[in-house]
């Protein structure tokens, strides 16, 4: 089970909607029900993040992320967002 | 509206009123101070909306590079709400806007999508459905070349069928 932190200005607006995009990508791709996502507001990130395996924001963390971390405007936008989903699927790869 | 469409919009109101044309600006924020002002003036948001959605953009900016257009698409709290709506500002030569999460990176802006988000948990659908729509072919690009108000809202709520 991989631990998944989507973060925005306000944890409920862009990352709402990059959740629902990366969810059904992840289910396209067969991973259903081996991840868990959770929404949070950036500034929760440095503290919640030591617990999870891959961190996903809309906007830049002031402070350390204790996570691997990716940048995902690319889900809005569509723009650039294959590389970025290998990236995210390299994740699952690791143990 | 009729109740189909506002329920399809997920509660958002959208009106020619809320609409502008032609916004002479020189700064993102120069603009969101005038598509917010007009906001206000229509009784959408409180006053205290204005101040809110700029510090929140100076904060989180929101520029959006999309394969049609460099749009964005400001917000702030739902405290600073009276009800649920869309404003479109449409500039007369666009204006550069940080991108969303990456504010080294310039987006240059030809077309303000402004939430007036109430209950985020409802509207965020809607958020969801424009940044989809806006990947579309044409769509952007159609609404750049709206020249009226009533024209703008009839292409932007057809665009989201």
């Amino acid at each position: 089970m991989k631990k998944i932190l989507l973060a925005c200005g306000t944890g409920i607006c862009t990352s709402t909607a990059v959740n629902a995009k990366l969810q059904r990508i992840l289910d396209e791709k067969g991973l259903k029900g081996q991840y868990q996502i959770t929404q949070c507001k950036i500034a929760e990130v440095p503290m919640k993040s030591a617990d999870f395996d891959l961190c996903i924001a809309t906007t830049q963390v002031s402070g350390d992320v204790k996570c691997p971390f990716i940048m995902g405007v690319a889900f809005l936008t569509g723009m650039g967002l294959n590389p970025i989903i290998e990236k995210i699927l390299t994740v699952f790869e690791t143990k | 509206m009729c109740e189909e469409e506002r329920n399809f919009c997920s509660g958002m109101d959208i009106k020619p009123e809320y609409m502008m044309l032609n916004i002479k600006a020189s700064t993102d924020i120069e603009a969101i101070k005038i598509l917010a002002e007009n906001f206000f003036e229509a009784g959408v948001v409180k006053d205290t909306f204005v101040p809110a959605i700029l510090q929140r953009e100076k904060d989180f900016c929101t520029g959006l590079q999309f394969e049609e257009a460099g749009i964005a698409i400001p917000h702030t709290d739902a405290i600073h709400v009276n009800y649920p709506a869309v404003a479109i500002g449409k500039l007369e030569t666009p204006v550069v806007f940080k991108s969303m999460g990456m504010p080294d990176t310039l987006v240059e802006v030809g077309i303000i999508f402004m939430l007036a988000i109430k209950e985020p948990h409802k509207q965020i659908e809607f958020l969801q459905l424009l940044m989809t729509k806006f990947q579309e072919k044409d769509i952007l690009r159609r609404l750049m070349k709206c020249n009226t108000a009533e024209e703008l809202t009839a292409n932007f709520l057809a665009s989201l069928v």
